[in-house]
């Protein structure tokens, strides 16, 4: 059973986004690389003549030169780097202590919010001593590699590509690939779907069987690739050329690179054919796109949910107990129930419209209390207003729309009347009737900013147009209210929301008719959107492909990056299970932010047969286990930043759905750069490791 | 031009296990010197540490205390690389690639010139005598074809210094024979050759100087020739006389007037490898010819007792 919308648990990332991303990342990988450093310097001093072996005795960093301050410019610098990334971290510990231990007025943490653009990127001293000690530690990790860059040279990287291309096809892997001819010939014949999911059958199909082999190759590849060369000792014959280390890395990432890379297209192409292959219509109409939408910047509910102490939480509405809440349910009114409303706000809109008709599409999904009428929707009712007004205002507006519409349609209803006394033909009268109604509703709607569609019937799993056969006539005064919009936005010439306030341009209330009242209707911030365009399906489908292309290289430089220090199978293993761990990093979040219970919490409720929703008794055993399992989030949360985050890679559901995987905020900022911000510490732990390894070493 | 080629300096290897702990002393504070143009051999019963000094030497482990120094920069650094060939105890060699894609290969990672490259590993295919076989994966290859394929990828780059871990080691006595000879050549050219065998005749043979290791210690350094002299005895060859009793006497009397001796009087021998190889070689010049039992052996005009074609047993082919 296939959803038809685009059910994202998160946004793609946007620039704005991308000064905290990166704050983030040097946070974290310059604690991992700080770690590093001060085992480096530590060893330097302690068995100088192990890790200087480039240098002659009197150069190297013994603690008798250390001492005597004999050290290389390099040693100096990194020396150097190293004291003040300490020297941060020390600060954090003593400003968490002073804080923690002493003052309380130090300004809460906030988490970066998108639409309030001035949260500060440093949210206490000790963030910003964080940042700075990861900076420097960074920063004395990466100048050696950076300060030896030069000495790698592209033909050597290019032969040792060369060499695991052929490898690779000399030992037949290619042949592992030969399994998609069975998925392509008999898949089909076992998964059943409706007429609509055919397209989203077909692609999950090939993305669900493309996606374990190629990681499954890719895994294998990297893993085993250098330790069989360090256990047949084919090694020693590179090693003594005059090949650097990390060129050998390079080399075989590259070479295994390009092999995927070509695999991959090749077999995606096969695929496409596959699913484009006798399309059923309901199915093409549905998924054999690439709509680009344009979402909405936040939905919220009215009333909104009611919680135990008595406040509303607006940002969402009912549960009907599915175990994912991506939807809050809204209802239809009742006697004993207030009318509910989902409320979309777009905080812009596009500028392009004056002239095309505006298209909404929506795909919401159907909880239903009675059994209903077979074969028939949800009633609900669309409506647009200027995103200033507020719940009493809409409804007072929507009164003063009733009563104007109601007065001009007398006026026209009368006016046809003198027409047909005067022998107007009814053809005529009912052609003038169509376009004056026409030009009530543009009037309503430059005088109010407000725009209703009511009794649109909403069914489930299927994608559809607001204004359904109408949908060019509703698209014309949704075009003429957005111009509206636009105008009067530009005539209040109002200063740029302050921080933390919102000044939408459109609201977009949505809410069940009251013949359906016995149904509920769930909806979440992705369900409804503007069709910007469409482009062709089969680039969409080939951008998916891109995102599984990010996994694959992913897992590949891992794979390799465990391999220059531990055996083939280790290495597979390794890279195996930080992939599993991967697809489970929601759940390991949930662990490491405290939403549920810790080990120790969880085995005292177990022993003790206590509910999770009933707090354990405030005591000293209750604080030492809170202690113990806060030292344990500690550490899940250092290994949630180790963990791939495989799921963001996962495009297949924009695909699937007929969704433009766009290129910027998806493609670029939330594939590419994760992916490189992932490879770069791979490729850095490979350069040491490969470095200090004494290939020859049977140990 | 410095004339030191290779130097260590108090050279030391410990292996140690993944918690530090000593394992094994494999070199202790060798001391060294290579000099340019020199075959140099090192030699040692197993695990004295003439691999691991070569490995030392090669970057391919670093030392745990002391200096290796080749070219005069530290033997973990990559430059000095281009200077150097390493064929090592096993042809550890892609077993996928042919011959000519192997030097191919290896000829790419010294940024050789195409053409060049194309050219150098032609001709080292013919000298090392596989251009019948260039085209087969060395999977396929004999132990003696993969050495000499091992052998030309260590001589691609044209190295100055080469050095060879048992380089005789699975040929037979014509491909031994042709190794010590090339190597030789090597040196005629002006190229330093350091050479680990076990096969102490090889390095008799051809080495200029030797050192003989023993649980990681030097335990001799010379050069071949001075260690081996026994200047306590004397030895005289002649030819144009026969051996008779007369003879017998006079000499003893000679030797007896200088206060000296005699320990032996008789022919020498020639050695079983220098035998063999004419005996190949005369088959191959009357091929046909084959051994019978109770047969004299023939000699040759020399007095060396290497069987002469009877023309009653050629065996008609």
């Amino acid at each position: 059973m296939f959803a038809a919308g685009l059910e994202l648990e998160r946004d793609p990332l946007q620039w704005v986004d991308m000064p905290l991303a990166l704050k983030s990342w040097v946070q974290h990988a310059g604690l991992v690389a700080a770690f590093g450093l001060t085992i480096y310097c530590l060893a330097h001093v302690i068995k100088g003549s192990f890790l200087s072996r480039w240098l002659p005795t009197e150069d190297r960093m013994t603690p008798g030169n250390a001492v005597a301050g004999k050290l290389s410019g390099m040693g100096r610098v990194i020396a150097v780097l190293e004291c003040l990334s300490l020297a941060s971290y020390l600060l954090i510990g003593g400003w968490a202590l002073f804080f923690v231990l002493g003052r309380d007025d130090e300004p809460a943490i906030r988490a970066a919010d998108a639409v309030s653009q001035a949260a500060p990127l440093f949210a206490s001293a000790g963030d910003l001593f964080f940042f700075l000690g990861g900076l420097f530690a960074i920063t004395g990790v990466a100048l050696p590699i950076l300060m030896n860059l030069s000495r790698l040279r592209l033909g050597r990287i290019v032969a040792l590509a060369r060499l695991s291309l052929k490898e690779a096809f000399r030992k037949r892997v290619l042949w592992a690939f030969s399994i998609m001819a069975v998925i392509f010939l008999f898949a089909g014949w076992f998964v059943p779907y409706k007429p609509e999911d055919q397209v989203r059958n077909y692609v999950r199909i090939i993305y669900w069987a493309l996606s374990p082999l190629f990681l499954l190759v890719a895994c294998w590849l990297g893993a085993f690739s250098i330790p069989t060369d360090v256990k047949n000792q084919s090694i020693h014959t590179i090693v003594t050329k005059p090949v650097e280390r990390f060129e050998i890395v390079l080399g075989r990432f590259f070479g295994y690179g390009i092999l995927l890379t070509v695999g991959l297209a090749v077999l995606a192409a096969i695929g496409l054919l596959y699913v484009v292959r006798g399309v059923r219509v309901e199915s093409a109409q549905e998924s054999m796109t690439a709509r680009m939408p344009i979402f909405a910047d936040y939905l919220e509910f009215e009333p909104g949910f009611v919680r135990p102490d008595g406040t509303r939480d607006r940002s969402k509405q009912e549960s009907v107990g599915r175990e994912w809440n991506y939807r809050s349910y809204i209802g239809g009114p009742g006697p004993h129930s207030p009318p509910q409303w989902a409320i979309w706000a777009f905080d812009s809109l596009p500028t392009y419209y004056p002239s095309a008709p505006v298209y909404f599409e929506f795909t919401f999904d159907i909880f239903r209390l009675t059994k209903g009428t077979e074969d028939r929707g949800v009633f609900t009712t669309f409506t647009f207003v200027d995103g200033s007004y507020s719940m009493p205002k809409i409804k007072g507006v929507r009164e003063e729309v009733l009563n104007a519409r109601t007065k001009m349609l007398e006026r026209t209803a009368a006016q046809a009347d003198e027409m047909r006394k005067k022998g107007i033909s009814e053809a005529e009268i009912q052609s003038w009737r169509a376009e004056e109604l026409e030009r009530i509703q543009s009037e309503l709607i430059s005088q109010f900013k407000y725009y209703d569609v009511p009794h649109q019937e909403v069914v489930d799993y299927h994608t559809l147009t607001l204004g359904g056969e109408n949908k060019d006539q509703v698209g014309k005064q949704l075009a003429l209210l957005f111009s509206k919009l636009a105008e009067q936005r530009l005539a209040e010439q109002q200063p740029r929301a302050q921080s933390g306030e919102r000044r939408p341009i459109l609201k977009v209330l949505v809410s069940v008719d009251a013949e359906s009242a016995a149904q509920k209707l769930g909806v979440a911030k992705r369900d409804l959107y503007v069709l910007a365009a469409e482009g062709p399906f089969w680039a969409n489908f080939f951008k998916g492909i891109f995102g599984m292309w990010c996994t694959v290289m992913l897992i590949l430089g891992i794979a390799i990056a465990a391999s220059t220090y531990l055996s083939g199978i280790i290495s597979f293993l390794v890279t195996m299970f930080l992939l599993g761990m991967g697809f489970f990093k929601d759940y390991i979040q949930e662990i490491a932010s405290g939403a549920i219970g810790g080990p120790m919490d969880s085995l005292v409720r177990l022993v003790t047969r206590r509910q999770t929703s009933n707090p354990l008794d405030a005591s000293p055993t209750t604080s030492l286990i809170n202690t113990v399992d806060d030292i344990y989030r500690v550490f899940m949360k250092g290994f949630l930043n180790i963990i791939p985050d495989v799921d963001r890679f996962d495009l297949h559901l924009y695909v699937a759905n007929g969704f433009d995987i766009s290129w910027m905020p998806v493609l670029l900022l939330d594939n590419l750069l994760p992916l490189l911000a992932y490879l770069v510490p791979c490729g850095v732990l490979a350069y040491y490791l490969m470095e200090f390894r004494e290939v020859a070493n049977p140990t | 031009m410095n004339n030191v080629v290779v130097e260590t300096r108090k050279l030391t290897k410990v292996y140690r296990d993944f918690w530090g702990r000593q394992k094994k002393v494999a070199l202790r504070a060798l001391n060294l010197q290579i000099m340019r143009g020199e075959i140099f051999g090192l030699l040692g019963p197993n695990g004295s540490g003439k691999t691991t000094t070569i490995k030392l030497l090669l970057g391919l482990l670093f030392p745990t205390e002391g200096d290796a120094l080749v070219f005069d920069q530290p033997a973990a650094e990559v430059k000095k690389n281009e200077r150097i060939g390493y064929l090592p105890e096993e042809s550890y060699l892609y077993r996928f690639l042919n011959a000519e894609e192997t030097l191919d290969f290896y000829g790419r990672l010294f940024k050789l010139d195409p053409a060049l490259r194309r050219k150098r590993a032609q001709d080292l295919i013919d000298v090392v005598g596989l251009s019948a076989d260039k085209k087969r994966v060395l999977k396929e290859y004999s132990k003696g074809m993969r050495q000499r394929i091992g052998l030309a990828q260590a001589l691609i780059n044209d190295p100055e210094l080469v050095i060879l871990d048992e380089p005789t080691s699975g040929l037979d006595p014509l491909g031994t024979r042709w190794m010590k000879d090339l190597i030789v050549e090597l040196r005629d050219r002006g190229k330093t050759i350091i050479m680990c065998s076990h096969r102490l005749e090889d390095v008799q043979d051809i080495c200029d100087r030797v050192a003989i290791l023993y649980e990681g210690e030097l335990q001799e350094l010379n050069s071949v020739k001075v260690l081996l002299e026994d200047v306590q005895r004397l030895e005289l060859r002649a030819s144009g006389v026969q051996l008779d009793d007369r003879l017998r006497r006079d000499l003893e009397e000679v030797i007896a007037r200088h206060g000296g001796k005699v320990e032996f009087v008789g022919h020498p021998t020639t050695s079983l490898e220098d035998l063999f190889l004419r005996i190949v070689a005369q088959s191959k010049a009357h091929p046909g010819r084959r051994y019978l039992p109770g047969q004299e052996p023939l000699r040759t005009g020399d007095g060396v007792g290497l069987p002469v074609a009877d023309p009653s047993t050629h065996v008609k082919k």
